[in-house]
């Protein structure tokens, strides 16, 4: 339940973010969600991970449907002929990479600082 | 954590994240975009994916003196109402930046010699370039003079509108291709508006064969290249008709050339147009219309590109009501017509360009002899930024003929039409005046202010009046300077341009055929006392006077069939006499001949016949002019299809049908039978490849994004159409748009360009038009009196406020 609420918070305030300010801050909900919730390093990389993953893939998609596909699959085509799904996916990794990084680095910082 | 130095590896490991996402990476096909900018969906790629419905906006604090309305259409075309001609200009610099700015700033870059800035060192050369053209420099000059004429504050306003609009963006607002090329747009200024122009003067009149036909006369000698080259072909059908005449002499005498003639030299020039670009305009009294209202008809043929080279709006003020297609770049309505007036432009083809060389009096090259006086050349050094390697300093030297083209151990000065016109311009005025033309006086006094390139305006007034006046600064030249390479030497009087006086510029105000046309044909007959030279197309306008010499009751139908014809007249002429070479017994059961003797000369997308004609053709030139050799160093000229087919039908034995790689003498039928055999070998080949081949999937026709991005382009057309046809679609050129207006009492009107209004690829409204332009599908056109007047075709609306 905690896992899932540290989640949702990432996505949420990682929404917030990015939107009101440049697409970076948004990771800051990673660094935000650590300490609130209280997780361990590995699930400061995980919880990270997924909820920058779910933000940025579930944004895309919500764009890409009311695009109808137009934009992705032109992109798609000029990047290797990859079909949407695959743009989305690496769309989706992408910001989960960076998620996972921060909530690393979180996770660290919240132990130096607690303990 | 208990020790610090735990944190080293993932700050590492985030340190080299975050630079792979904002950092180009170099590949050897030009840079990819940083991934963490392009692809995040806050700012990247994804924001410029459109949705399909669209809300209505409102923008306040603009500076305007009174709102202004936009309604937009259901095919996206801006109607824009302001009070005044000033807020208007503003509204259409801020959607041109709206929906085009990409496409503004690289055209702008290009005539600017700035696209290795983007694309990096492969684009160096076209800058290196378009520098020594002058272009740059040019457009400055332009700039500056534009600011003493009355129409400058249009443009200024204008130039308001774009800026505000790029001020407005935030870096997730770019357009797709900033973020795909990692630079950020620049504020507008006239100098870039310039550019546009220039941009246009590159394509409409920069041609440059003088090397080519320099070096031709140098391997033919003068006799031949004045048989295979005459100036004037006897079937032409001029564009001012033949009963007009002139009642005055040529007042200029242009110098003999002929001594100071240069021979062959090991250079190119790098001609960025074709030599026939191909469009059509014409103008029917109401005396030849079915409804007895004059109509007019333009189709102006260009690259074809996406995003479109047009841009159609609606623009009302207090001082005009005017729909047409306009420029993005540059203020008012470039072809187009109002509740009184319609107008439609070609270009005239003439050849406005010299190269000249320069004879230097000193060793060092510094100075040079011009009209019996020593000038001194002035050098300009500039830096020219390229992404991804160190800046490259180049030097441009100018003479007073114009930029050294050419700085070797000989040295080429470019005289150039636009170039020279830019200290004293006004071009803007013309089309501000035409927005606003109610009559032929207004025509007239619009059509005094334009320089270049030379265009054919066709026009018509609701009135009854039409006319055609071939508009711009023609220089006056013997045909030996205006066509070879001559020396500006010690004696010679050979300086600036001179130019036909303005009012001698040929004219034809409501003539008895009832009908003004043009199809890039030569401009008047022989009669016209002043020489020109110019590339002038031989066979549309030959096609497209008769057929408007026999129409009768014309309506818009017959004008669109027209504007879509894909009947080749020189197909007409040459494929029977190729027949009539062939012995008819050895190839009657020869499929290809069968589908020659069938074909009715129309270049369909499904005929087959096309392909081999045109084969044959290429095959039978290659036989016959091989004294002229094709060289990639040297740059030769060939003798036009109208001379082939005139030696062919009155001069068969002449010397140039023997091969001269051969013992015996050849013959034209020796010639026409060989080159058939040889394409039919050719031909077999190419449908044993693919037995479904088409005219339209031979000629493969795209329309390419302007960054030659595939995935931005279009798939290939389905389409006719051939140079020598009116609808007149090549590879990469064709119809750039296509317009009809009927003047009564309400202008009736009809157009389409390919394309579609919005320049992002992630908009539905990017490409949406190109099924129903390949289909030959118009568009009517709605000039409305009011916004409310719209409200059955609106897609969405617009208001700006002060």
């Amino acid at each position: 339940m905690r896992g899932l609420l540290a989640i949702l918070v990432i996505v949420g305030v990682g929404f917030v973010l990015s939107s009101m300010f440049s697409w970076l801050s948004g990771f800051l909900a990673v660094f935000l969600a650590v300490p609130v919730f209280a997780l361990s390093k590995s699930q400061s990389i995980i919880y990270g991970a997924i909820g920058m993953f779910l933000l940025w893939l579930g944004y895309a998609m919500l764009i890409d449907f009311q695009n109808e596909h137009l934009l992705s699959n032109q992109i798609g085509t000029l990047l290797g002929h990859l079909p949407v799904s695959a743009l989305l996916v690496i769309t989706g990794l992408m910001g989960s990479i960076g998620g996972a990084l921060v909530g690393w680095i979180a996770g660290l910082l919240t132990g130096f600082i607690y303990r | 954590m208990r020790n610090p130095k735990q944190l080293i590896l993932p700050l590492i490991a985030i340190t080299v994240y975050t630079a792979l996402l904002h950092v180009s990476i170099p590949t050897s096909s030009g840079f990819l975009p940083p991934l963490g900018n392009f692809l995040n969906p806050f700012s990247g790629f994804w924001q410029n994916a459109e949705a399909t419905t669209v809300d209505g906006k409102y923008l306040s604090g603009l500076p305007l003196t009174a709102p202004v309305d936009v309604v937009f259409d259901d095919r996206l075309v801006p109607h824009v109402f302001a009070r005044s001609r000033a807020d208007l200009a503003f509204a259409q610099g801020y959607l041109h930046a709206y929906h085009r700015l990409w496409q503004m700033d690289i055209s702008a870059r290009q005539a600017a010699g700035r696209l290795a800035e983007v694309f990096g060192e492969r684009l160096l050369d076209l800058d290196l370039n378009m520098r020594r053209m002058g272009v740059p420099n040019a457009a400055k000059q332009y700039a500056i003079s534009w600011q003493a004429c009355e129409s400058y504050p249009i443009l200024e306003s204008y130039v308001a509108g774009v800026n505000h609009y790029i001020s407005s963006l935030q870096s997730k607002d770019y357009p797709l291709e900033f973020k795909l090329f990692n630079y950020s747009p620049e504020q507008w200024s006239p100098t870039h508006a310039a550019l546009i122009m220039m941009s246009m003067n590159i394509t409409l009149c920069s041609r440059n064969e003088d090397l080519a036909a320099s070096a031709t006369l140098d391997l033919l000698g003068r006799t031949d290249f004045d048989f295979l080259f005459p100036m004037h072909n006897p079937r032409q059908s001029p564009v001012i008709p033949p009963e007009v005449e002139y009642d005055f002499n040529a007042e200029i005498v242009t110098p003999t050339v002929e001594d100071d003639l240069i021979g062959s030299l090991p250079y190119q020039f790098q001609n960025l147009t074709e030599r026939h670009v191909g469009s059509n305009n014409w103008a029917l009294s109401g005396d030849r219309t079915a409804s007895s209202t004059p109509i007019l008809c333009n189709d102006p043929h260009l690259n074809l590109t996406l995003p479109s080279i047009w841009y159609e709006m609606q623009l009302a003020s207090d001082k005009q009501n005017t729909y047409g297609v306009t420029l993005p770049g540059v203020p008012n309505i470039l072809i187009g017509f109002n509740k009184q007036i319609a107008w439609g432009l070609t270009n005239v083809g003439m050849d406005v360009s010299d190269l000249i060389k320069i004879q230097w009096l000193d060793e060092t090259n510094g100075i040079y002899a011009l009209q019996n006086e020593a000038k001194t050349v002035r050098q300009q050094i500039d830096t020219i930024f390229v992404k991804g390697s160190a800046p490259v300093i180049d030097t441009v030297r100018y003479t007073n003929l114009g930029p050294l083209y050419i700085d070797d151990s000989i040295s080429l000065a470019l005289r150039w039409l636009p170039l020279t016109n830019a200290t004293e311009d006004c071009v803007m005025e013309t089309f501000a005046k035409l927005n606003m033309a109610v009559n032929l006086q207004d025509y007239g006094d619009a059509l005094a202010h334009f320089q270049n390139p030379p265009q054919n305006f066709a026009f018509a007034a609701k009135s009854g009046d039409i006319a055609l006046r071939i508009q711009g600064r023609i220089p006056a030249r013997s045909d030996s300077e205006a066509r070879f390479v001559s020396e500006a030497s010690e004696g010679s009087s050979k300086g600036a341009f001179r130019f036909i006086p303005a009012e001698k510029n040929p004219m034809v105000i409501n003539p008895e055929r009832g009908f003004v046309s043009s199809a890039n044909q030569r401009s008047t007959d022989t009669t016209y006392p002043y020489a020109y030279h110019g590339y002038f197309d031989h066979y549309r306008g030959r096609t497209l006077n008769k057929f408007l010499l026999d129409v009768e009751d014309a309506d818009v139908e017959d004008m669109k069939a027209l504007q879509l014809s894909t009947f080749s007249l020189l197909a007409n002429e040459l494929s029977p006499l190729l027949l009539s070479h062939l012995d008819e017994l050895a190839v009657r059961e020869e499929i290809w001949y069968q589908r020659l003797v069938d074909w009715d000369h129309q270049y369909r997308p499904e005929s087959i016949a096309p392909i081999f004609f045109n084969q044959w053709r290429k095959t039978l030139v290659d036989l016959v002019w091989d004294e002229i050799p094709r060289d990639d160093r040297k740059e030769f000229l060939r003798p036009a299809t109208w001379r082939l087919i005139e030696l062919l039908e009155d001069d068969p034995t002449n010397k140039f049908f023997d091969r001269i790689d051969t013992d015996p003498t050849e013959d034209v039928s020796e010639l026409v039978q060989l080159s058939f055999a040889q394409t039919k070998t050719i031909c077999d080949s190419l449908f044993r490849e693919d037995s479904t081949l088409t005219w339209a999937s031979y000629k493969q026709v795209y329309i390419k994004h302007l960054s030659r991005i595939p995935a931005f382009s279009s798939d290939a057309l389905q389409v006719g159409g051939t140079a020598s046809a009116l609808n007149s679609i090549k590879e990469t050129h064709g119809p750039s748009w296509r317009m009809i207006i009927q003047l009564g009492d309400k202008p009736e009107a009809w157009g389409i360009y390919p394309g579609g209004q919005s320049g992002n690829p992630g908009s539905p409204y990017y490409r949406n038009t190109i099924d129903d332009w390949v289909q030959g599908n118009y568009y009517s056109l709605h000039i409305a009196d009011s916004p409310s007047e719209l409200e059955s075709h609106r897609l969405f609306h617009l208001n700006l406020a002060p």
